[in-house]
This record gives C-alpha cells, structure tokens and sequence, in this order.
C-alpha cells in the first residue's frame, strides 16, 4: 500500500496543482511532493502496512502490478524525494509555471515508480515515462539547444528500453511472469543467463550513461532546465544502478559475474575520463554534467563487480553522489545568479563578495571529490575495495580519479571564487542556505555513519555464499 | 450451396447497397456533401452490427465462406475501421470514393473469411479493383498484386485438383508451389506494400486511412488463412518466409518512415512497418490468431485516430508546418501525442502491450533474433512517430487545426490509454480467435 501511496502521492499534488486556485502556489506545493515522498520513503518500510501489493494486470502476457518498498528502494526513494524538493526550493521563475510544476511532480512520480517496481514491466512503464516527461521538459522550457537535446535522450532511451524489451519478453516466454520476486525464485540456468545479463545492462549502460553513451546527458545539462538536469543526472542515473543492483545483479548473478570484467572497464575509464574532462570545462553546466558523468561510473564499477563490498559501495556512493550533486548544482546556480552566467571566464573573486556562497562551494566540492568524512570518501572507499577484490587493475584506474578530480575541484574553486573580483553580489539568501546546508550536513552524517546505508542493501541483491543451483 | 445461406451474407450486401444508395443519391438529388459520408458511415457500422449478429456458425456454400471466430471479429474490424475512416471526412468526401470504398470494404470482408481460393481471388479482386479507380499513381501495384493472387490461386487449383484451402498443405508439384509462392507474394503486396497515395480532389485522410487501416487488415487476413491451411505442410518452410519477409518490410518501412518529411507520409510507411509487426505474428502459425488480432485491433484505433488528426491539417505538407500548434491547441497536441507515443509503443498504451504481445510470441515460437530486429527496429519508426511530436511542440507560426477536435479522435487517445492500462477485456476478446 505504501508503495502505491508514494507513487500516488506526487501525482495526486500534480493534479492539484493544475487547479487554478492555486496557480500562484505552485512552487511551494511541487516541493511539499518532493519532501513528503522523502518522508514517506524514510518512513514507510517501519510503518505497520503491508509492504508489497502483487495484482494482475494482464496475466496473459505475464504482467502483473507488483510493487514493494522494502528498504533498499527506500533509500533510493527518500534521497529522489529529497532532491527532487531541494532543486525545485532553488529554482528560479519560469514560465507556465502550472504546467512545469505538475509534470515535475509527475516526472518524481515517474522515478519513484521505477524504484517500487518489482514487476520488470511496471518498471519499463515507469521508465519510459520518466523519460518521456523528461525530454518533453527540455523540449519545452530548456534553453538554446533544447530540441537537439530532447531527441537525444529520448533516442537513447528507446535503445536502451528496446534492448530491455527483448529481455523480458524472453523472460516472459520462459517463465510466464515477469514479477521479479517469482524470476527469483525460479532462476534461470547459469548457462542461459549470459545474454540476457548482457542485454539487461547495455540497456542501462546507455541510461546510466557509461562511458561512450554520454552526450545525452551532458547534452540535458546544458539545454535542460537545471531540475530536469539534476532529475536525470541524478535521479534516473541512480534508476539505472538500482536496476543493474536489483535485476542485472539480482536475477543473472552467474551471468554478470561472466560479463562484467568488460562492463567494469568501461565504467572504470569512464570515471577518470568523467574527471579529466570536467577539469577542462569552463561552463560550469558542462562541469556539473561531467562530475555527474564520473561519479555514476564510480558508483557503476562498484555495481558491475558484483563483489558484496561493491554493491554496498555503489549504494553509498549513488546516495552520496545525489545529494552532493544537488547541492553541487545549486550551488552554481547561485554563482550564476550573482556573476549573470554560468561560466567561469565571468565568475571571479566571489569569496570577498559572498564568503558563505564561497564557503559552502567549497565544501560541497570537496565532499564530492571525497574528502576523508564526507559520504564520498566512505563511498569511494567501499567501491575501491570491492572493486579490488575481483579487478585490480580496475581498482588501479579508479585510484587515480582521486587526483583528476583534485584538478577540477581546485581549478574550479580558485578561477570562481579568488582572484581578482569580477562581479560584486550580495552573499547567499537564507533560502539558498537552507537549502545547501541541509544537504551538506546529511552528506557528513552519512559520512559518519555510513552503515545507516550500506546495511540496507538487501540479501537477494547481494552474491550468495552457495551457489544457487 | 443453397440459398438459404444467402441470409448470411448480409454485411456484405449492406455495404453494396449502402454504396448503391450512395451512388443513386448522388446522381439523383445532389444533396449536400455530407449526406454520402454519413450513408457510408451508418452502412459500414451496419455491418459491423450484422457480422456480430450473425457470429459463428456452420461454413457457407460448403466450407467456400468461414463463419468462424476469425471471421466474425475480423469483419467487425473492418467495417468498423471503414467506418471510422469515413467519417474522418465526413464534410470532404465525394460520394464517388464512399460508394467505391463501400464495395472495397465488402471485399475486405469476403476476404477474411474466405476458405476457398476462388473466394480469395474474388476478395482481393473486389477489394482491390476500387481502390484502383481512386487512385491515380498507385494504381500498377495494386492491381499487380491483385493479379498476383488470382494467377496464384489458378495455379494451386490446377496443381491440386480443388480449389479448397484446406487442400494447400499437400502441394508438392513445381507449379503447385510457384503458384503459391505467388499467392503468398500478392497478399503480402496487399498487406505491406501498397501505400496510401489518395489524388482526390479535396484530400480528406478517408481514403488514406482506409489503404493504411482496412486494405493492410485484409492482407493480413488473407495471410492467416493460407498460413492456417499451410500448418501441417511438410514441403514448404512457409514459416521462414513470412519470418523474413516481416524483418525485412519492418526495418525497411521504420527507415524509409525516418526520411520522409510529410506528417501523412510518415504516417503511412509507418503503418507498413504495423503491417510487418502483425507478419511477425504470423511466424507462430495456428497460435498467432490472438495476437494478430489483438495487434490489428490496437493498430487500426491508433492508426485512424493519428491520421485523423492528421487529416484535420491538410495545409502540413512538411514537418515544419506543424511548429506551434502545441502552444495554440494543446488539447489537439496531447490527443496527437498520445496516439503517436501509443503507436511508437510506449506504456502504458495499447500499442505497448500489443507489442510485447507479438515479441512474447515470436521468441516462443524460437525466433529470438526476429523479436530483436523487430524491437531495434521500433526505436525507428517511434523516432519517425515523435519527429512528428517535436515538430508540433516546436516554436513558430505553422499551420492552424482545422475545426474542433472530434469525439472520435478523442475516444481514440482515452481508449489507447486505458486499453494499455486495462488490457483484460480485449485480451479476453481475442482469446477465442483461431483460424
């Protein structure tokens, strides 16, 4: 029922939002969605309901409405809700702001949806409508560039869910439901279980995105309006690890381990290629997407090993990575607010004009590249170590992101906030604070007590001690 | 044969003499230009009616006509379809083409339920003939493929000594098989290839729907029931054929969809690419009728719904043409949306659970490779279904709709939406449709 309810939820106050009497509301309501699906989604595993709701929807095919949110999803679910709410709270005005703000509750609903899912159908439903209302955001409200931008993602994603359609429709055929708790209880024999693990991931290798499939996303960033970015740098990239966790992993454990020295590779290079292009970037959107861009591929490498440290890590390091990316992107949209751009050629000496701004960027910045206390470091650690265990030298190649990520951290904060100043802006608003603080803050809570995460991760994501047979 | 089965036969003979009455009407009166739309419309629901009244029985003229499950649901099919394409164009169309795709429509209908090669051969002919006066450029392959089908049908008669279709699976001679292989060529042209080229004076979108929508039903039709007689054959791999010829029309039509820069004309070699999807479910022989059911029932109400909209922009020869017409008629935009994102096949519509229907049946029948060309292959028919999108939701001063957004297209878009949501009922439909 809770599972229903979360999903519920944001697009009941989409509905509501369309309502005239409260045109001029809207913001304010989109952002009561954000927190209350957080709430609900730290709440719900403990409240006394029933956990998980299992109808037919078209038993024929093999499709039913099956959707659980056990605590593994619900991490996910409270830190999208959270984000969600955080980068709404720091918008700016747009235009048909009606409009926007309901197929933003509707996009959350989409996302949150997808986490809840266990039937593999359900969940391409959800996806696809994420990605949908997603481009149709950028389509419409993005900026110069947005229709290139628009087409891209949904390419990518109709390649992506092709792939995954082929998938489950086999699955269909060999077990005549698609409910993922009746394919794990009934799972395929190992020899069989390679092309559908490889099929299943190049599908979220796209959506991820892993390394050769990232123009979408760096695409988004620069001509999408700054939530979609986040949503889909964030949100939908974390949709694609939970889903290589829960299925790929979960369902094809013999497979993956057989295909994932090639998919590890690909992240690992993907990670240091993410960092050294984001310490050549100028316009902080581009950086933004590209930090996005090498974090995910952390977080993938962890994923992709298979390892039980691994998994754990690339939880973290997907919680983590959202909640520093928000606060990272609001971030540099108050740096835009203040120096007219987005770019660092018109940022400069910021950190005499607004110390806190300066200060805050700051450590937001450095928690991302993992300082030793923030969720990132515990993150970074957990997925190297897992990593090691079974590929070195991936491991290897994932180290040296470390000091990649360094550069674009220093690069960054020295050309926008030192110097010689450019522009003269007053400091952060208090909302803008109480935005990025909070972030800031559960970001070293975390840090400090990461199991609160990496216990969460559930027993049938996590390789078995026997082999199943 | 006796004539007391002549009875049955009433669909057929409400559309030719709904057609006569059009025709008389026009000559005699000349009445305003919607009379002979609407005559058209309430013969084909008509019928519709009498096909559903009639259900199933026992065989006509000794098992030459079907009343079988197939039958029955396929008339109504067409003669619904017909009777949604005409009223497209309701106020445009001449009462020349409603009487000519009158006759057409009953052709459709003695096609699928024929159980006989002369009743085939006399169907296509029907079907095809009319259209051929509509049209002007078109006209050579249709009649090709109509010419195809009837030597076909002579040839398997002579090769067999019976004109039945049960009596197909025996044909060993060269000249039993060269005349199938002809068939099976000429129905295929008839489902796949001919393409909505309509030069009516004042273009309408009826008879670009009727090719698109009943003309591509029938074919495949046609091709259930060989297929269905050709089962049990040892001789010939038919099955690999189709197999092929479905890959093969799906990637072609979806590329070919991609370049075309006409919002009708995308429409239209989409719809091929729907045809070669169906022919996927073919694949699976006796088992397909089900799926090719439930897959031509969503096709045809996603398919006259778009064109309808479609139709409602007559000046939008080019993609560009429609930039803006999502900021002045957003209702219009996200019905059209709706239909496209449905014929693209995403969930939760029809067309996505139409299309996991086919794909779920391919890869039983052991065809995983068709199940992935076929699913790479949708990525580019539904780019080619949202260029159309975007263009709408694009910026600048195109074209305006023309009159206020119909019942039917409305009832379109809700009935995609909610058919994918509670597939149930339809599933349950077609369970029963055997060839």
């Amino acid at each position: 029922m809770i599972a229903t309810a979360v999903i519920a939820l944001p697009l009941a106050l989409a509905v509501v939002s369309l309502l005239p009497p409260l045109a001029r509301r809207t913001r304010p309501l989109t952002v009561v969605a954000g927190l209350a699906v957080a709430v609900l989604g730290f709440t719900g595993p403990m409240l006394p309901v029933r956990a998980s709701v299992h109808a037919p929807w078209a038993p024929i095919l093999g499709l039913s409405y099956a959707v659980e949110l056990d605590a593994f999803a619900a991490i996910f679910v409270a830190a999208t809700g959270l984000v969600f709410a955080a980068v709404v709270a720091s918008s700016d005005r747009i235009g048909h702001a009606r409009a926007y703000h309901a197929l933003l509750s509707v996009l959350l609903a989409a996302l949150v949806g997808a986490f809840v899912a266990r039937d593999l159908a359900l969940f391409l439903l959800f996806w696809e409508l994420a990605l949908a209302i997603a481009a149709l955001l950028i389509s419409q409200w993005g900026g110069v560039g947005r229709s290139d931008a628009a087409v891209r993602v949904l390419v990518t994603a109709l390649v992506g869910s092709a792939l995954y359609i082929v998938v489950i429709v086999s699955l269909a055929v060999a077990r005549g439901s698609l409910d993922s708790d009746v394919l794990r209880a009934r799972p395929l024999p190992a020899s069989a279980q390679l092309l559908p693990a490889v099929l299943l991931c190049a599908a979220f290798l796209v959506t991820l995105p892993v390394l050769p499939f990232q123009s979408w996303l760096i695409r988004a960033f620069v001509a999408g309006p700054r939530e979609v970015a986040l949503l889909l740098g964030a949100g939908l990239s974390s949709v694609a690890l939970y889903a290589v966790m829960r299925l790929c992993v979960g369902l094809f454990p013999q497979g993956m381990s057989v295909a994932a020295p090639a998919f590890v590779a690909l992240a690992a290079v993907g990670t240091l290629y993410g960092a050294v292009i984001a310490s050549r970037q100028d316009d902080l959107r581009r950086l933004a997407a590209f930090v996005a861009f090498s974090t995910i591929n952390l977080a993938a490498v962890g994923a992709f090993s298979g390892t039980e440290v691994g998994l754990r890590g690339a939880t973290l390091a997907a919680i983590s990575r959202e909640i520093l990316l928000t606060a990272l992107v609001v971030a540099i949209a108050c740096v835009a607010r203040r120096s007219g751009a987005a770019s660092l050629a018109r940022a400069g000496g910021l950190a005499t004009s607004s110390p806190r701004l300066a200060t805050l960027t700051t450590v937001t910045v450095l928690a991302l590249v993992g300082i030793p206390g923030s969720s990132a470091f515990a993150a970074d650690y957990l997925v190297l170590a897992g990593a090691y265990e079974r590929f070195p030298t991936a491991a290897a190649v994932v180290a040296i992101v470390i000091i990649a990520s360094a550069i674009w951290a220093a690069r960054t904060l020295r050309r926008a906030f030192h110097g010689p100043p450019l522009a003269h802006a007053g400091d952060l608003r208090w909302r803008e604070t109480a935005i990025i603080l909070p972030l800031l803050l559960l970001s070293l809570a975390i840090g400090v007590v990461p199991r609160s995460i990496t216990d969460r991760v559930p027993a049938d994501v996590l390789p078995a001690l026997e082999a199943p047979r | 044969m006796n004539g007391a089965d002549l009875p049955l036969l009433v669909p057929e003979l409400v559309l030719l003499a709904g057609a006569a009455v059009v025709t008389a009407i026009d000559r005699i009166w000349r009445t305003d230009a919607f009379v002979a739309p609407l005559i058209g419309v309430a013969s084909a629901l008509a019928a519709a009616a009498a096909a559903s009244v009639a259900g199933i029985g026992h065989d006509l003229f000794g098992g030459a006509v079907r009343r079988d499950s197939a039958t029955l649901f396929f008339s109504v099919l067409t003669a619904t379809s017909t009777a949604a394409a005409l009223a497209i164009g309701v106020r445009q169309v001449a009462p020349r083409t409603v009487a000519l795709l009158l006759v057409s429509c009953s052709g459709a209908i003695v096609i699928v339920a024929s159980g006989d090669l002369g009743v085939l051969a006399l169907g296509v002919t029907v079907m095809v003939l009319p259209l051929a006066l509509l049209e002007s450029r078109g006209r050579l392959i249709t009649l090709g493929a109509a010419g195809l089908v009837v030597v076909g049908a002579i040839d398997l008669a002579l090769a067999t000594g019976s004109s039945s279709l049960s009596a197909l699976d025996v044909v060993a001679t060269p000249l039993g098989s060269a005349g199938l292989a002809l068939l099976l060529a000429g129905l295929v042209m008839i489902a796949g290839v001919v393409s909505p080229r309509s030069h009516a004076p004042v273009d309408t979108g009826t008879s670009d729907a009727y090719v698109a929508v009943v003309v591509r039903i029938a074919g495949l039709g046609a091709l259930m029931r060989v297929g269905a007689a050709l089962a049990s054959s040892a001789v010939i791999d038919w099955r690999a054929s189709i197999a092929v010829i479905a890959a093969v029309s799906v990637i072609v039509a979806s590329l070919v969809a991609l370049g075309q820069t006409s919002p009708r004309r995308i429409l239209a070699y989409a719809s091929i690419a729907q045809a070669g999807y169906a022919a996927v479910a073919l694949t699976a022989g006796f088992a397909s009728g089900p799926t090719a059911a439930f897959f031509l029932a969503a096709f045809a109400l996603m398919t006259v719904g778009a064109l309808a909209l479609i139709a409602r922009l007559p000046s939008a020869a080019r993609l560009g043409d429609l930039r803006g017409v999502a900021r002045r008629r957003p209702l219009f935009v996200l019905a059209l949306g709706t239909l496209l994102l449905a014929l693209a096949g995403l969930p939760p519509s029809i067309g996505f659970v139409a299309k996991l229907y086919v794909l779920e049946l391919a890869v039983g029948a052991q065809l995983a490779w068709l199940a992935l060309i076929a699913a790479l292959a949708s990525v580019l028919s539904a780019v080619a279904y949202l260029r159309i999108l975007f263009a709408c939701l694009g910026e600048g001063d195109g074209v305006r709709p023309r009159g206020r957004i119909d019942a039917i297209e409305v009832l379109a878009a809700v009935v995609a939406v909610a058919a994918g949501l509670v597939p149930g009922p339809l599933l349950g439909v077609v369970q029963n449709v055997r060839f």
